[in-house]
């Protein structure tokens, strides 16, 4: 079920009641921070919606609609955030994101898509394995001098750090930080080093699937290699891709766990402890992929009868298993911080704005989306934003500039290292 | 120890116990078993309700709750066990009409035929079921989930039922969606709108098509939509339903349609005989076999527009499906404003449509996919040809619900109420074709009488999780005992 024309259900049911522009009433505090789609609260049109995308992908299908840019635009406008699937799903049973994935894919295979940025990219990718074309011999250099982490090594260990692009090449003080906890709770680890190639979700959420699987393969191969169990990130893109991506395209045996679980679990055993007191207000933002859309893919095939009824019952990833606890006991567990929360939170969190390749090819857009993040976060009182994903990180650093003063942003694993 | 009685806790004139009268709620249209009950009684206000409660949990005393006038159909206000009719007849009050939320907030004993003039007075209107008879409680026929004609305002199976005021059966009082609070209704700033919550649990839906068996609703806020400045009907003939489904399905996908219906010859016959239905006969001769209804409207903003651009869709999306839509009524020119009167008010032909061929009637409704209409309203038509009834004067509707994401099918069997042989062949049709549908995957979102027992007798999880909510809302199990699985 991962073809435009498997999703036919999910377009034929919508009733365009518009749940997915919207956080659900109930979990509302009022009209402020109610909207919930990044494009549609910047566009207002029906078309940058779930909703809207949903029809555009059933019209396509039905030949009812040609293509043209616009549309191109259009649908690339989106940050596949999953907002709309999470609240569609709290309704329905319907597969909003996937469809809108499904619809990329099918603008790439009729040699309409994707973005320039993001063909170029794939083009990198295939050279370099990695999104920005860089040299793929640099992409260990952030375990070298002068991090001096004598324990990071590339033999056979039944843990695996998987850093992915953005943090090897863009932010190593998180792979480091991140190594420095796991060597602090005393697990033994490995990393993949130069094995280690992009984990495909750039490629993933822009429609291009075969450049995503050829990296779902390579990567696989090498964490068979050295006999990993549990592959640990600390990037919310690789985390939601490897839950969410790699069982579409292989068999995939592995535990995948955020470094705010491993953190949340050597606390509770007592096996790392936080000495140093933080003086902060801060406030956590959920990344996509490490909240509402990191629940683990679970193949589905069967009928879809009446009413939606699927036979055999389905998995369906609903948003609300993501990863929301841990990061908020680890940094409530230090001394000093006070977490605080915004509107929308957990699965009803509000995109950072650059999700879906929409930075590269829509920055305005992203930064507007941004703006919007910031306001809520800058309303909690809070002082610090904190999130796990080095691209949230991009996107809000970017919003901030434009804002002196108005908060500063930090990583997870940066305060967990400081709080040591 | 002897039961205590119920005494009436209420003014005098609230009670009646006229043999009569109580013999009218003893049976119905279904044929339902039932007893007499012992007294009616008509509160008038929430406070009423709630007197009303006490003294029936003090006297372990049924209540069946009654909100329309007859005729009645599906035997769901026939005391199965007896007790006191709750007659809402004279909670009477529009409590509120708000225009900039296009909604209405009303008591159950406000009808169709009282509303709908209302409602016009300030330029508003009611999504409407299919011709409803004029004292039909707008309320009960929204908790009964009665599909309305206009799918394009449904975005929900629910719709256009909005929030509650409900009693349950420990005698509190409670509100639903957005009137649930905080303050009274005086202080509340919501506009009563959101239908969902409190909290994660949309307690409105326990009790829509419930049949009074989770509480006693004391008002309720409904849609009310703009009326439109000019419209446009629409027909489409064609001699099998699924010809007019599909063009239907593409115009409601694009939001093209207000009114939308689908009826065959018996049932347009039906609405347009005149009185005694003298040329019943002649124009279900002259009808086609399905005809579609369709209306198209502009509002109060560039409405000649609106309505020529619509008109166009209409036009363009019917002959890419390969049918031609036509102004007049194929086989009965010149009845098109009638038709669009019928359509938007309350129905005063005679008691009500269904019963308008011999006075009496049975129903059969299910909901499915749109997709699946055809094949299962062909299953009814099997089961009736095996059985050797004739189905030429069956009135059959369509309904499409939800933006056409489902279809409301009924079937109105005309009934002699004085040749039970024929009731009793009825009957058995009635219980076959429920089971046939069921099994070939119609869905009874209200399963009245002996249907209920079909939905829910593979269905044991189900039931007992039911059961378990009835003993939180009604602990005492005083509403309407036997309907359901309760």
């Amino acid at each position: 079920m991962n073809q435009l024309a498997d999703f036919r259900h999910t377009m034929q049911s919508c009733n365009h009641c518009g749940q997915c522009k919207w956080v659900l009433g109930p979990k509302t505090r009022g009209y402020d921070f109610a909207e919930i789609c990044p494009i549609h609260m910047q566009f207002h049109f029906d078309a940058y919606s779930g909703q809207g995308l949903l029809h555009i992908a059933q019209e396509l299908l039905d030949g009812e609609l040609q293509y043209d840019p616009g549309l191109r635009d259009l649908v690339y406008s989106c940050t596949a955030c999953g907002a709309c699937d999470t609240n569609c799903k709290s309704i329905r049973d319907m597969e909003v994101l996937d469809t809108i994935l499904a619809l990329r894919a099918k603008l790439v295979e009729d040699g309409q898509g994707p973005m320039p940025q993001y063909a170029r990219m794939a083009e990198a990718m295939a050279r370099t394995h990695n999104i920005y074309g860089r040299p793929h011999a640099e992409r260990a250099a952030w375990a070298g001098e002068p991090a001096g982490l004598s324990a990071t090594t590339s033999q056979p260990a039944p843990v695996a750090y998987f850093a992915g692009c953005a943090t090897s090449y863009q932010r190593p003080d998180i792979a480091r930080n991140t190594v420095r906890i796991l060597e602090a709770a005393g697990i033994a680890h490995t990393v993949l080093g130069a094995d280690e190639h992009c984990c495909g979700g750039p490629l993933w959420r822009t429609g291009q699937i075969d450049a995503a699987a050829r990296q779902v393969q390579e990567n696989l191969d090498a964490l068979q290699r050295r006999g990993v169990q549990t592959i640990v990130t600390s990037c919310a893109e690789c985390f939601g891709t490897l839950r969410g991506f790699y069982p579409r395209v292989a068999d995939f045996p592995f535990e995948v766990k955020h470094i705010s679980e491993i953190v949340q679990e050597a606390l509770d055993a007592g096996r790392l402890r936080f000495s140093k007191p933080l003086q902060t207000t801060l406030t956590w933002h959920d990344p996509c992929l490490l909240g509402r859309l990191s629940e683990p893919y679970v193949p589905w095939q069967g009928e879809i009868k009446a009413f939606g009824r699927h036979v055999p019952a389905k998995a369906w990833r609903r948003g609300q298993q993501g990863v929301y606890d841990a990061p908020r006991r680890v940094l409530g567990a230090i001394a000093g911080i006070e977490v605080v929360e915004m509107v929308r939170n957990e699965e009803n969190a509000l995109c950072c704005g650059g999700g879906g390749g929409v930075r590269e090819a829509f920055p305005e857009q992203a930064q507007v989306t941004a703006a919007e993040r910031i306001r809520e976060a800058t309303a909690t009182g809070a002082d610090t934003l904190v999130s796990s994903c080095p691209f949230c990180q991009d996107t809000f650093e970017d919003g901030l500039a434009r804002q002196p003063g108005a908060m500063r942003y930090r990583d997870f694993t940066q305060l967990v290292v400081d709080a040591l | 120890m002897e039961r205590e009685v119920f005494t009436n806790p209420l003014r005098p004139e609230a009670l009646r116990t006229g043999a009569a009268l109580l013999q009218s709620f003893a049976a119905d249209e279904s044929g339902a078993a039932g007893r007499v009950p012992s007294q009616v009684i008509y509160p008038q206000s929430r406070e009423d309700v709630q007197r009303i409660v006490h003294e029936a949990i003090r006297t372990a005393t049924p209540l069946v709750p009654v909100s329309s006038g007859p005729p009645r159909f599906h035997g769901d206000t026939v005391p199965a066990r007896g007790g006191v009719i709750v007659d809402f007849s004279r909670m009477q009050r529009v409590l509120r009409i708000d225009r900039a939320s296009r909604s209405v907030r009303v008591e159950p004993g406000v009808t169709y035929g009282e509303l709908i003039p209302q409602l016009r007075a300030q330029g508003l209107r009611l999504s409407l079921p299919f011709l409803p008879r004029a004292n039909k409680s707008v309320v009960a026929s929204r908790l009964e989930r009665e599909p309305t004609t206009i799918p394009k305002y449904q975005y929900d199976y629910m719709d256009p039922l909005l929030t509650l005021e409900v009693v349950y059966g420990t005698g509190e009082d409670f509100r639903t969606g957005s009137a649930c609070g905080p303050g009274t209704l005086d202080t509340l700033k919501a506009d009563l709108v959101n239908p969902w919550g409190p909290g994660s649990i949309d307690y409105f839906r326990l009790v829509s098509a419930a049949q009074g068996t989770m509480g006693l609703v004391t008002w309720a806020v409904t849609k009310a939509e703009i009326l439109p400045r000019l419209q446009q009907l629409w027909f489409l003939q064609a001699s099998d339903p699924a010809r007019l489904l599909q063009p239907i399905d593409a115009l409601l996908r694009k939001r093209v349609l207000d009114e939308c219906v689908v009826l065959n010859r018996a049932a347009l016959a039906t609405m347009l005989a005149g009185d005694g239905m003298r040329d019943y006969a002649a124009l279900a001769r002259a009808l086609p076999a399905w005809t579609a209804l369709l209306v198209v409207a502009g509002y109060e903003r560039r409405p000649e527009e609106r309505l020529a651009l619509y008109a166009k869709a209409l036009r363009d999306i019917t002959a890419a499906q390969g049918v031609e839509p036509g102004r007049s009524v194929p086989g009965a020119p010149g009845r098109e404003a009638e038709i669009l009167h019928l359509l938007s008010n309350a129905w005063t032909k005679s008691a009500d449509w269904r019963i308008r061929a011999t006075g009496s009637s049975r129903e059969l409704l299910f909901i499915a996919p749109m997709s699946q209409v055809p094949r299962l309203a062909a299953t009814v038509d099997d089961v009736a040809a095996q059985r050797r009834i004739s189905m030429q004067d069956v009135p059959c509707y369509i309904q499409p619900m939800v933006q056409g994401r489902g279809c409301h099918c009924e079937f109105v069997f005309p009934r002699l109420p004085t040749d039970s042989a024929a009731a009793m062949e009825l009957d058995a049709l009635h219980r076959e074709a429920a089971a046939q549908l069921l099994r070939a995957g119609a869905f009874f979102s209200r399963p009245y009488g002996d249907w209920a027992q079909l939905v829910y007798r593979d269905y044991a999880d189900g039931v007992a999780a039911l059961r378990r909510l009835k003993g939180v809302f009604d602990p005492h199990g005083l509403f309407n005992p036997g309907k359901l699985c309760f």
